[in-house]
């Protein structure tokens, strides 16, 4: 195998570790869009709330890594619900004006509180979590980190579960009524005001597990939720604003384009990369890769 | 700001200063520039302070000495450590920690002296991290070693696409510059990718953070063989005042200091040595009086030259290389691998 | 005294107030102002482009930022004087501006947000990543606009920017044009339909806005002397943003009121220490939860019960 070839996958497969758990986000994003029709601005600070209910469990109690990645989620669906009946209510109440409006400034606003309330509680300094293995792990092209390779198949798992849930149980028939039409899940007697708490919080606990499984790689503090939501919007975008399917398309998409600009270009733009992929995405086909409604 | 906070005590308990009990007044720049500027502009303005000491970030500090040449205040310079601030030659400002020219220069003597040939320099986006990664490719060229060298976003988490980068080179030392977490993630993660610490590669990180012990919270197990630089070492103690300064800050706060607590100490020594040397607190005499002095600090003498250039009223320090040589160890039982006339062991490599 | 001339009583001292503000103020208060006239301009101009126009934008950070940056490049690499390197910040604001608005034209809603966003995020890394020409995380020393240490000039200079910025929005608000990007903001279809030619409102919203933007970007530069890509984060937008809904997003006055009032909150707010961003974005979700019309909309609101109970119920 040539020397650059062998770079390149190198680059791909560390970029679609990472990657997979990032999609998993983007899949909760996914549901909250797909449900409720608003894009989450504060997706980001949920990862980071899951990264610090992590440290908190596994280091702080002693809980065990897998153990504090569940109790992350849990903890955070309840947040998320609560979030969702504080301040987002007024979205489907009829009377404001400009309704997407009022979700993107309230999401903004959430996560500019998120991110800053943590520094008086924790402290502005970045905490670990304990990590789900020691060591590294040699993949062939490249030797990644064991943490790594484990949260990413976790993530996985994740995914596969919650694709399960959509299309088995009765909750998933539900979520996807609504998000194909509400009005005609209304009448079919779903209940979908009470569906939005728990869509917004099956979406936020996706994005604290990411937070959850990323901890001891990237460590947690206030910010490290940007950089995340970031990945997440890119992967949203390019797969499909509301599609399952497309969320995990879009993550290994993401990961291989951002190796091929990391090849090409230079490692320090791979960030941005996300980015342009969004404009151009949206530029060209404006529902994503695979958009649509359904999810 | 602890030792800063020690020595103040030490003064008012013991009277004050010309009768007068000092005052620290503390505020968060945040190591950003226009942060420093407005906390500059209140503590000169607002809190009407008659020295500033403290900011370890260049180029907050490069921001705030421009605030201290306008209002005429004296600055000093506690662990900023870019030639630039130095060389603008701006009479209020003093330098305490070593200069980028000073530090590499050392490194580079280490480099060489133990018998790299081939090492990849990674640095940040600062004007510490782009300053020494200029000096030590001049350095190394001098030298007739092969080098390469990478600049990282100081925010980044994930060093991967650059640890591989750097894997491809070969190279036989990993010297990284880059503050804060990052360096704990770099060598996790270097360490992880196959990179170094390891038998054909060693590992040196120039900055502070090497010396807290967040080291093993965040690196953990790939910290061991971790070669890094410090100004003090029990086995290699400068002056009487070290140890107890060391000994005091230790009970008091529960963890030792590292090399930037005793600069923080040094600096409230000088200004309190100024302001006894000047009977006053005016600007002017307190210059005078800092170019002046030749005090005893807890790293050596301290004195300011006044030639013109990168060593500007800037105090010597003396530098070691040690080397972590098991998981968990705590840096006064390190092993000094150099320089050759203070060394207690040869450089250790994994297996 | 008939309320109006209460008003006029009342216009004519805040008028000699703010003329002779340094002279009162203080040091300190003079450059709290300054900060407060640089965000009463930049606030104002997203509120044509947000309140009026209905387009939403986070990008309006970046704008502000490259007019920072532009002038400062001009000034210090080129040797130009502050005065023209504003200029050249004003022009690049717009042209920016115009080049978001027609990558964003198709876009609608929370697609047209997401791109912006998009665009704001890749325009802070581009600055930390392009150290050589920005210098990076570290920022770039800027040149001052005034020579000596008074901040006089800078306030009324300033001062003088805010009039200018206001006085051409107002113009523009309640001219034909003003009209038209309300009804772009109401429905952009219909007015699509009833003739509007959709794109050319929507770039010039989008290009004066960034213009104005980066106006008081160039002029902060030169006032802080410094440049920073902290200046482009999101966080800095959180403050355009909660000084837009404080103070009435889709007012005129609305962001006057709340970029002072934000403003002067901040500094008081201080001795929170940590806890001071947190309390801010709180009252911020608050503001928007109960009162999404801002202060103004809060403070008609208890005028008008207040008239209500003054005059007695008609039988």
């Amino acid at each position: 195998m040539s020397e650059g070839l062998k770079l390149f996958l190198s680059y791909v497969v560390s970029g679609l570790v990472i990657g997979n758990v990032y999609g998993l986000m983007a899949l909760g994003l996914t549901i909250i869009l797909g449900v409720m029709k608003i894009v989450n601005f504060a997706h980001g600070e949920f990862y980071m709330l899951g990264g610090y209910a992590a440290y908190l469990f596994s280091i702080k109690l002693g809980v065990s890594p897998l153990l504090s990645i569940v109790a992350a989620m849990v903890i955070v669906f309840l947040i998320g619900a609560f979030v969702e009946r504080a301040l987002l209510t007024p979205f489907y109440g009829g009377k404001l004006d400009r309704p997407s409006d009022y979700a993107l400034l309230m999401t903004f606003a959430l996560s500019v509180f998120l991110m800053n309330v943590m520094i008086p509680i924790f402290g502005p300094y970045q905490k670990s979590a304990a990590p789900l293995a020691q060591g590294s792990v040699n993949l062939g092209v490249v030797q990644v980190g064991a943490t790594r390779l484990l949260a990413s198949l976790v993530a996985i798992l994740l995914m596969a579960l919650l694709v399960v849930v959509l299309k088995r149980t009765s909750l998933g028939v539900a979520l996807r009524a609504i998000a194909q039409d509400r009005d005609a899940a209304a009448v079919c007697g779903i209940d979908v005001n009470r569906m939005n708490p728990v869509a917004f919080g099956i979406g936020t606990a996706m994005a604290a597990a990411a937070g959850a499984l990323l901890a001891p790689t990237f460590l947690v503090y206030p910010a490290c939720g940007t950089l995340a939501a970031s990945k997440a919007n890119a992967i949203l975008v390019l797969g499909g604003m509301g599609s399952v399917k497309g969320a995990i398309i879009g993550a290994l998409l993401l990961g291989v384009l951002e190796a091929l600009g990391v090849l090409f270009l230079t490692p320090g733009y791979r960030d941005v990369y996300g980015f342009i992929v969004i404009v151009l995405v949206l530029l060209i086909k404006p529902t994503g890769l695979f958009g649509g409604q359904e999810i | 700001m602890r030792a800063f906070q020690l020595r103040i005590d030490e003064i008012n308990a013991a009277g004050g200063l010309l009768g007068r009990p000092v005052e620290l007044v503390f505020e968060d720049s945040g190591g950003a520039p226009e942060k420093g500027t407005a906390a500059m502009e209140k503590l000169v303005n607002k809190d009407k302070v008659v020295a500033v000491a403290g900011e370890g970030h260049s180029s907050a500090l490069l921001a705030e000495m421009e605030v201290a040449k306008r209002n005429h205040i004296v600055l000093i310079d506690c662990e900023a450590w870019s030639d630039q601030i130095r060389l603008r030659g701006y009479q209020e400002v003093f330098a305490i920690p070593a200069g980028n020219t000073m530090f590499n220069k050392k490194i580079a003597e280490f480099v060489k002296g133990v018998g790299f040939q081939r090492p990849f320099v990674i640095g940040e986006d600062t004007d510490f991290g782009i300053e020494s990664i200029g000096l030590l490719e001049k350095a190394f060229q001098e030298m007739g070693l092969t080098y390469k060298s990478l600049v990282v976003d100081r925010t980044t988490k994930d060093f991967v696409p650059f640890l591989l980068q750097a894997k491809e080179f070969k190279p036989d030392i990993l010297v990284c510059n880059v503050t804060g977490v990052g360096s704990y993630l770099l060598i996790k993660q270097a360490k992880e990718t196959g990179l170094a610490p390891t038998a054909e590669c060693a590992f040196f990180s120039g900055v502070a953070d090497m010396g807290y012990p967040e080291l093993w919270d965040t690196a953990a197990a790939s910290a061991q063989y971790v070669v890094w630089e410090t100004a003090i070492h029990p086995k290699a103690e400068f002056t009487d005042l070290t140890k107890p300064f060391v000994d005091k800050f230790t009970k008091t706060y529960n963890r030792p200091p590292t090399y930037s607590g005793l600069q923080a100490y040094d600096c409230i020594l000088v200004l309190e040595e100024a302001i006894k040397m000047a009977g006053s607190t005016d600007t002017d005499k307190l210059i005078a009086a800092l170019e002046k002095m030749k005090i005893k600090g807890t790293r050596g003498e301290i004195s300011f030259p006044t030639e013109k250039g990168v060593y500007y009223h800037q105090a010597y320090v003396p530098l070691l290389f040690l080397q972590y040589t098991a998981v968990g160890q705590t840096p006064d039982k390190c092993e000094i691998v150099f320089p050759p006339e203070l060394k207690t062991a040869p450089l250790a490599k994994p297996k | 005294m008939s309320s109006k001339a209460v008003k006029r009583a009342a216009g004519i001292v805040l008028l000699v107030a703010l003329l002779t503000l340094p002279f009162w103020a203080g040091v300190y208060w003079t450059h709290v102002s300054i900060l407060s006239l640089y965000y009463v301009i930049v606030v104002s101009s997203w509120n044509l482009l947000v309140g009026y126009t209905g387009q939403m934008s986070f990008a309006q950070v970046s704008f502000s930022s490259l007019g920072g940056y532009a002038s400062t490049i001009m000034a210090t690499r080129l040797g130009v004087h502050p005065v023209l390197g504003m200029v050249v910040g004003v022009a690049a604001g717009a042209i920016a501006g115009y080049l978001l608005g027609v990558l964003c034209l198709r876009m609608r809603g929370v697609y047209h947000s997401l791109a912006t966003l998009a665009f704001a995020e890749a325009f802070r890394t581009v600055l930390n990543l392009e150290y050589k020409v920005t210098r990076g995380s570290l920022g770039l020393l800027s040149v001052p606009l005034f020579p000596g240490t008074s901040k006089v000039p800078y306030y009324f200079t300033v001062l003088g920017l805010a009039a200018c910025t206001l006085f051409i929005l107002d113009r523009i608000i309640r001219s034909p044009v003003g009209f038209t990007l309300q009804a772009i903001r109401e429905d952009q279809t219909a007015a699509s339909v009833a003739g509007v030619p959709l794109a050319r409102f929507k770039l010039f919203a989008f290009s004066l806005t960034a213009g104005m933007a980066g106006l008081g970007g160039a002029f902060l530069s030169h006032y802080i002397g410094v440049v920073t890509p902290d200046w482009a984060t999101q966080n800095a937008m959180a403050f355009i943003l909660a000084m837009a809904i404080m103070g009435g997003l889709g007012t005129f006055v609305g962001p006057i009121v709340g970029a002072v009032t934000v403003q002067f909150l901040a500094e008081y707010l201080r001795v929170l220490g940590r806890y001071y961003m947190s309390f801010f974005g709180l009252t911020v979700l608050l503001m928007l939860r109960f009162a999404p019309g801002g202060l103004l909309a809060v403070f008609q609101n208890l005028r008008a019960s207040w008239a209500r109970r003054r005059q007695p119920a008609r039988e």
